[in-house]
C-alpha cells in the first residue's frame, strides 16, 4: 500500500468516525438544543471532515459540510436556536457525507442539492417548514443583557476568579499535571500593543504557552462611544500553564503586577466540592452540582441517556439514569496519546499464536505431570509451571486487545429510536447503560442486526402511543433501556421497555390459529411457556405488517443468530409493564466449549451450543429403518438419524457388533441424532480457521488441536444434516421436535446422582447445561471456595450439596468425578456428584412434598426404586449466597495452575451424559 | 438570520479610525427605529486591533442604554479575535461565514 492510500484510508477511517460523533451529538442536540459543548462538537466535527476533504480535493464534500458548518457556526454564536426541523436537516446532511465518504471518488454523483438548499435557507434566513422564525431567530438572552457571565460560587478559592465563566473539567487536567494557575491583567493598549505586538498575536502566543481557561475584555463603567476614545480596555484571563511565575512575566512581556498566581490546593479542593460536568465550559459553575460523574466501572453499568423528546423521569424502576451527553467512551476516557491504531488483522495473528501457545502449553503440562517425569525434575516442574501461568496472562491480554466496547454499537440505535418514534408519533426516551462494557469484535459485528431487530420490535409493539399510556395511567413518554454488563465472566446485554407487555393468551390463540400449537397443547401451557412462542419460526401478532416490523421473521432469526454467537436469548414480559429480553454472550468466540468424539479413532468437536443430550441406543431406545431411513425412538418421538461414519464415506464395519452412542443435536428447525462409536470428553477448545484446501468440505467449520496434541476436526452441525436428512425425515420430525416440554408440562427428565455412597439426588434435566468430568488436581480453593477454572473470566464455584443440605457427606472425595452445570443463570457453579446413575421422567405428582421439608428440596421421589432427593435449584442458589450469578461471590482473574484442566474421558454409565433442551428458560423477576 | 437593524460603519474600525466610526455609529443609533436589535457590521474589519474591541464594548453599552439588543457581524481575523475574548458576553456574535 503506498503512503496516499494508507493516508486516504487513514481519512476515511478518521472522518467515519467524525461523522459517527456527530450522528450522536446531533440526537442529543434535540433535546439541548443550547449546549455549547456539544455545539462546539459538532462544529468540530464538521469542521474536520470538511477540512480534510479539502486537503484531498474531494469538493462535493467540502462544499455540503462548508454550508453545514455555516449554519452550525450560527448555532454556536448562538444567533440561532437548534428546533426539529432542522436538527433533522442536519442529520439529513449527516447522512449524505457519510454516503459520499464511502465513496469519496463518486461523491459528486450523490445528490444533496435538498440538503444544500435547506441549509443555505437557514443562513438566509427563511424558516424551515415547521420551524417558528421568531424562536429560531432569537438571538441568546445573555448575549445582550449582562455585560459579563460570572461564577456566582461564594466558595471560589479566590476572589478574583468570580469574574471569570469557566467549568471546574476545565482545569482538572491542570491540577492532574500539577501546573500553576493565573489571573493575568493588562491594559490593551499601554501594555500589550506598545509593545509592538498585536493583540492576536499575544492572545495566540498565551494560548502556546498553556491553557487559556476564560477571557474577559472590559472598559470602565458606563463608558460609551462618546467617551471611549481616552480609555484603555482591560483584559484579563484565567491562566493555566506549566511556567513559573517570573517566566511567565517574561514570556509575556508583562511585569510581575500584571500576574496573580492562584493557589492550585484550594482550586483542588474546590473542585471536588464542584465535580466537573459534561457540558461546556461557558456555563456558571453551580450548575455542576447538580450532575455528579457518572461511574464507568464495567460491573456497574454507566448510564448515558439520549432522549428522543424532551427529557423526562424514567417510568421503570431502577438506579436513576443521568441524562449526560452520549459521548463515544474513548472521548471521555483516553487520551490519544494512550492509543494507537492496529490493524484488525494483525489482532488476529496475535490470537492465532496465542491458540497455538495454550495448545503446546497444555501439551507441555501433559508431559510434565506424567509421574516420570513430575518425579524426576522439580526445576522443569517449576518452570512449566512459570511458562503455563505466563501464557495464561498472554492469552488473556492478546484476548482483550480485540474487546471493543459496545457503546459504538449502542451509538446507533440513538438514530433509531429517533427516526422510528418521530415516524410512529410516539415518545420514547433511550437510556443506555455499561456502554463501556467490552465485547469480542467478531461478537459485536455478529450482535448488530439482533439487537436492531430488538430495538425496533420494543419501540414499534412495544411502547404505547402517548395518548395509550395516558389512558394506563403511565407518563406519555416511553422508556427502552439498553444496557450492558458483565456478569461472571460473560457479557449481559439487556434490552427493556416500559410498554404494553405480551399477553401469553393472546400469543396461544395465534400460535393455535397459525398452526404452531394445538388447542390442548396451549391449555396445558404455562405463561412463561407461552411467551417462548414469539421465538417459533414465522410468528407474529402484529394486527399489519409495517416496514419497521411485524413480519414475524424477527424474533426466530435474533434466537439463532445470537445461538450462532455462542449465547442465549431469555425474554420475560408482564402485560401492561413491559418485556425485557436478556442476552448473555461469551466474551470470545475463539475458544469455545465443545464435546469430543470419536468415529472410527479418529477424534471429533461438537460445538456444545449444538448438544442437546446423548443416548446410547439400545432396547429403551432404539434405531429403526422407516422408509429406508434411520430414525431414533426417543421418548416417543422419532428423530432422523445420521451416521457419522457413513457420512465421512468410511467403509461399513465387518462386524455388526460395535458400541455406538447418538448425539442429539439440535438446529433452529430440526432436531436429529448422530451415530458415532465414542464419547471421549468436554472440552473448551481453540478454535482454528481451515485451511484452503478443506474449507470446500462442508461437514467442517474449523479445526483444533486437543490437549493430546492431535488435529480434530470441528464438525459443522447445519451442513451435516443438509442434504443428509430426507424431506421425509424431517416431516416426521417436525411436530414432535419442537414440543416435548409443551405436550406435557407436568412430567420432565430428572438426572440421577450421588454425592457419596448415601442418598440419591435428582435435579430436572431442563435446568442442568451440562454435566463434566474433573480431576480433583484441578481444583482451586479461594478462602471457603472451590473452584474450577474454565477459561480467562470464567470460573465454576464447586457446590458441595453435603454442606448445605442434610445428606451425608462422603469419607473422602475420589480423584476423579463430576460436576453438574445447570443452565443460566445459575451457571457459574458446578454441583459435585462422585457418580451419575441415571435419568428418568419424573412427575411433578410423583414428588412427595409432605415428608420431608428442607429448604433446597422440592421433596423426595422414588426413581428407579430409589428414594432421591430432588433439588430446588432456585433455592440452593440463594443459599449459595442470594443469587449466585453476582460477580462478587466469584473468583475472577488468574490463577497459577498446578495442572491443566482436562477432562479426563468419561468413564460414566452409558445413556447418562444428557444436555437439556435450548429452549428452556430460566425464570426471571423484574 | 440578519438582525433587524444592520449598521455597517464606512471604513475598517479600530484604534485610528476609532473616533470617527464612533460618532457614525451614534448617528445610526440615533436614526434607528424601535427595533430590538442592532447589528454592526465588521466583515470589512479584517486587522483588529484595541479600537476594535473598546468600539464593541462601547457601542455595546449605548445599544443597551438605548434598548437594543447589541450584535455584531464579522469574519476571519476579527471573528476568531472576538471568539477569544468571550465577547458574546457583551453582545450576540455572527461569524457567518466561517474559516475554509
Amino acid at each position: 500500500m503506498n503512503a496516499d492510500q494508507e493516508m486516504l484510508d487513514l481519512f476515511v477511517q478518521e472522518s467515519s468516525e467524525h461523522l459517527q460523533t456527530l450522528e450522536t451529538d446531533l440526537i442529543a442536540l434535540e433535546s439541548n438544543p443550547e449546549d455549547s459543548a456539544l455545539l462546539n462538537s459538532i462544529f468540530r466535527s464538521v469542521h474536520s471532515i470538511k477540512g480534510a476533504s479539502g486537503f484531498f480535493g474531494f469538493d462535493p464534500i467540502v462544499k455540503l459540510a462548508h454550508v453545514m458548518e455555516s449554519v452550525m457556526s450560527l448555532l454556536r454564536d448562538g444567533m440561532l436556536v437548534a428546533d426539529q426541523a432542522m436538527v433533522s436537516l442536519l442529520i439529513s446532511t449527516s447522512d449524505k457525507l457519510n454516503l459520499m465518504l464511502a465513496q469519496a471518488d463518486m461523491a459528486a454523483e450523490i445528490p444533496c442539492e435538498d440538503e444544500i438548499a435547506g441549509l443555505q435557507a437557514i443562513l438566509n434566513g427563511t424558516p424551515l417548514q415547521g420551524q417558528k422564525p421568531p424562536a429560531s431567530v432569537a438571538a441568546k438572552p445573555s448575549a445582550a443583557a449582562a455585560p459579563v457571565a460570572v461564577t456566582q460560587d461564594d466558595n471560589l478559592p479566590d476572589a478574583g476568579l468570580a469574574d471569570f465563566a469557566f467549568d471546574p473539567s476545565s482545569i482538572v487536567d491542570g491540577l492532574k499535571h500539577g501546573q500553576n494557575f493565573y489571573i493575568v491583567k493588562a491594559a490593551i493598549a499601554a501594555e500589550i500593543e506598545s509593545q509592538g505586538q498585536t493583540l492576536e498575536h499575544f492572545l495566540s502566543e498565551t494560548a502556546s504557552l498553556g491553557t487559556l481557561v476564560s477571557t474577559r475584555v472590559s472598559l470602565p463603567e458606563n463608558t460609551g462611544l462618546s467617551d471611549c476614545e481616552g480609555v484603555d480596555v482591560a483584559l484579563s484571563f484565567f491562566y493555566v500553564t506549566a511556567l513559573e511565575p517570573f517566566i511567565l512575566c517574561g514570556a509575556l512581556g508583562l511585569s510581575e503586577e500584571n500576574i496573580r498566581e492562584i493557589d492550585s490546593s484550594k482550586l483542588g479542593e474546590w473542585v471536588k466540592t464542584n465535580p466537573p460536568r459534561t457540558k461546556g465550559p461557558a456555563a456558571p459553575v453551580i450548575a455542576a452540582k447538580s450532575q455528579p460523574e457518572p461511574d464507568t466501572k464495567s460491573l456497574v453499568p454507566a448510564p448515558s441517556a439520549v432522549a428522543t423528546q424532551a427529557p423526562r423521569s424514567p417510568a421503570v424502576s431502577g438506579p436513576a439514569p443521568t441524562t449526560i451527553d452520549p459521548k463515544p467512551m474513548a472521548s471521555a476516557r483516553r487520551k490519544p496519546e494512550e492509543t494507537i491504531r492496529i490493524n484488525v488483522g494483525l489482532l488476529d495473528s496475535l490470537m492465532n499464536l496465542a491458540g497455538e501457545m495454550v495448545l503446546g502449553r497444555n501439551r507441555l503440562l501433559r508431559i510434565a505431570g506424567r509421574s516420570e517425569t513430575a518425579s524426576g525434575d522439580s526445576e522443569m516442574q517449576s518452570v512449566v509451571q512459570e511458562i503455563s501461568s505466563v501464557t495464561s496472562n498472554l492469552q488473556d491480554t492478546i484476548m482483550r486487545a480485540r474487546l471493543q466496547p459496545v457503546g459504538g454499537l449502542f451509538g446507533k440505535f440513538t438514530r433509531i429510536v429517533r427516526d422510528l418514534s418521530h415516524k410512529l408519533e410516539k415518545e420514547i426516551q433511550l437510556e443506555i447503560f455499561g456502554d463501556d462494557v467490552e465485547l469480542d469484535r467478531t461478537l459485536l459485528e455478529g450482535l448488530s442486526d439482533p439487537l436492531t431487530h430488538l430495538v425496533r420490535n420494543s419501540v414499534d409493539h412495544g411502547i404505547e402511543s402517548p395518548a395509550n399510556r395516558i389512558a394506563k395511567g403511565k407518563k406519555s413518554c416511553g422508556t427502552v433501556r439498553l444496557s450492558a454488563a458483565h456478569l461472571a465472566g460473560r457479557v449481559q446485554i439487556e434490552v427493556l421497555d416500559d410498554g404494553g407487555g405480551m399477553d401469553p393468551e393472546r400469543l396461544k390463540s395465534k400460535a393455535i390459529e397459525k398452526g404452531v400449537i394445538t388447542t390442548d397443547q396451549a391449555s396445558r401451557m404455562t405463561d412463561s411457556d407461552a411467551l417462548q412462542l414469539i421465538f417459533a419460526a414465522g410468528f407474529s401478532t402484529a394486527a399489519a405488517v409495517s416496514d419497521i416490523s411485524g413480519r414475524g421473521v424477527g424474533m426466530d432469526v435474533v434466537k439463532t443468530n445470537i445461538e450462532k454467537l455462542g449465547g442465549h436469548v431469555e425474554l420475560d414480559s408482564r402485560l401492561g409493564q413491559g418485556t425485557r429480553i436478556i442476552i448473555r454472550l461469551p466474551l470470545t468466540l475463539a475458544i469455545v466449549p465443545a464435546l469430543i468424539v470419536g468415529c472410527r479413532g479418529i477424534n471429533y468437536a461438537l460445538p456444545q451450543i449444538n448438544v442437546d443430550e446423548i443416548v446410547h441406543p439400545g432396547e429403551e431406545y432404539p434405531i429403526k429403518t422407516m422408509g429406508g431411513a434411520q430414525v431414533l425412538e426417543l421418548r416417543g418421538e422419532l428423530l432422523p438419524v445420521v451416521d457419522l461414519s457413513e457420512l465421512l464415506g468410511h467403509p461399513p464395519r465387518e462386524s455388526a457388533k460395535h458400541e455406538t452412542f447418538v448425539v442429539v443435536l439440535r438446529l433452529d428447525h430440526l432436531t436429529y441424532g448422530l451415530i458415532v462409536n465414542e464419547i471421549i470428553s468436554n472440552e473448551e477448545i481453540v478454535v482454528k480457521p481451515l485451511g484452503r484446501h478443506l474449507r470446500t468440505v462442508g461437514y467442517y467449520s474449523g479445526a483444533t488441536i486437543l490437549g493430546q496434541g492431535e488435529i480434530a476436526m470441528i464438525l459443522d452441525p447445519n451442513s451435516m444434516a443438509q442434504g443428509k436428512i430426507s424431506a421425509s425425515q424431517i416431516a416426521l420430525a417436525s411436530s414432535k421436535t419442537t414440543e416435548p416440554v409443551l405436550a406435557d408440562s407436568t412430567t420432565r427428565r430428572v438426572l440421577i446422582f450421588q454425592e457419596s455412597d448415601g442418598e440419591y439426588l435428582a435435579i430436572h434435566l431442563t435446568r442442568v447445561m451440562r454435566v463434566e468430568s474433573v480431576s480433583a488436581e484441578d481444583i482451586e480453593r479461594i478462602g471457603p471456595m472451590e473452584c474450577l477454572r474454565k477459561n480467562h473470566d470464567s470460573t465454576l464455584r464447586l457446590v458441595q450439596l453435603s454442606e448445605i443440605l442434610p445428606i451425608r457427606p462422603p469419607a473422602e472425595r475420589k480423584k476423579d468425578f463430576f460436576l453438574i452445570v445447570p443452565r443460566p443463570p445459575f451457571d457459574s457453579i458446578g454441583i459435585i456428584a462422585s457418580r451419575i446413575v441415571d435419568s428418568v421422567d419424573l412427575s411433578d405428582d410423583q414428588i412427595d412434598q409432605a415428608t420431608l421439608q428442607t429448604k433446597g428440596l422440592l421433596g423426595s421421589a422414588v426413581l428407579s426404586d430409589r428414594l432421591s432427593l430432588v433439588l430446588d435449584l432456585d433455592a440452593i442458589a440463594e443459599m449459595l449466597g442470594n443469587g449466585v450469578d453476582q460477580p462478587s461471590l466469584f473468583a475472577q482473574g488468574h490463577f497459577l495452575l498446578t495442572a491443566n484442566a482436562q477432562q479426563q474421558s468419561s468413564n460414566a454409565p452409558q445413556n447418562l451424559k444428557h444436555l437439556p433442551p435450548a429452549r428452556e428458560q430460566a425464570s426471571l423477576t423484574h | 438570520m440578519k438582525k433587524s437593524h444592520q449598521i455597517t460603519p464606512s471604513q475598517p474600525v479600530n484604534a485610528a479610525s476609532l473616533g470617527a466610526s464612533a460618532i457614525e455609529l451614534l448617528e445610526s443609533l440615533q436614526n434607528a427605529s424601535a427595533s430590538t436589535s442592532v447589528e454592526i457590521d465588521l466583515t470589512a474589519t479584517e486587522a483588529p486591533d484595541s479600537g476594535t474591541i473598546k468600539f464593541l464594548l462601547a457601542a455595546a453599552n449605548d445599544c443597551r442604554q438605548r434598548g437594543f439588543s447589541p450584535g455584531v457581524r464579522a469574519t476571519g481575523k476579527t471573528a476568531e479575535l472576538l471568539r477569544l475574548l468571550y465577547m458574546d458576553q457583551h453582545l450576540a456574535l455572527n461569524t457567518g461565514e466561517v474559516s475554509e
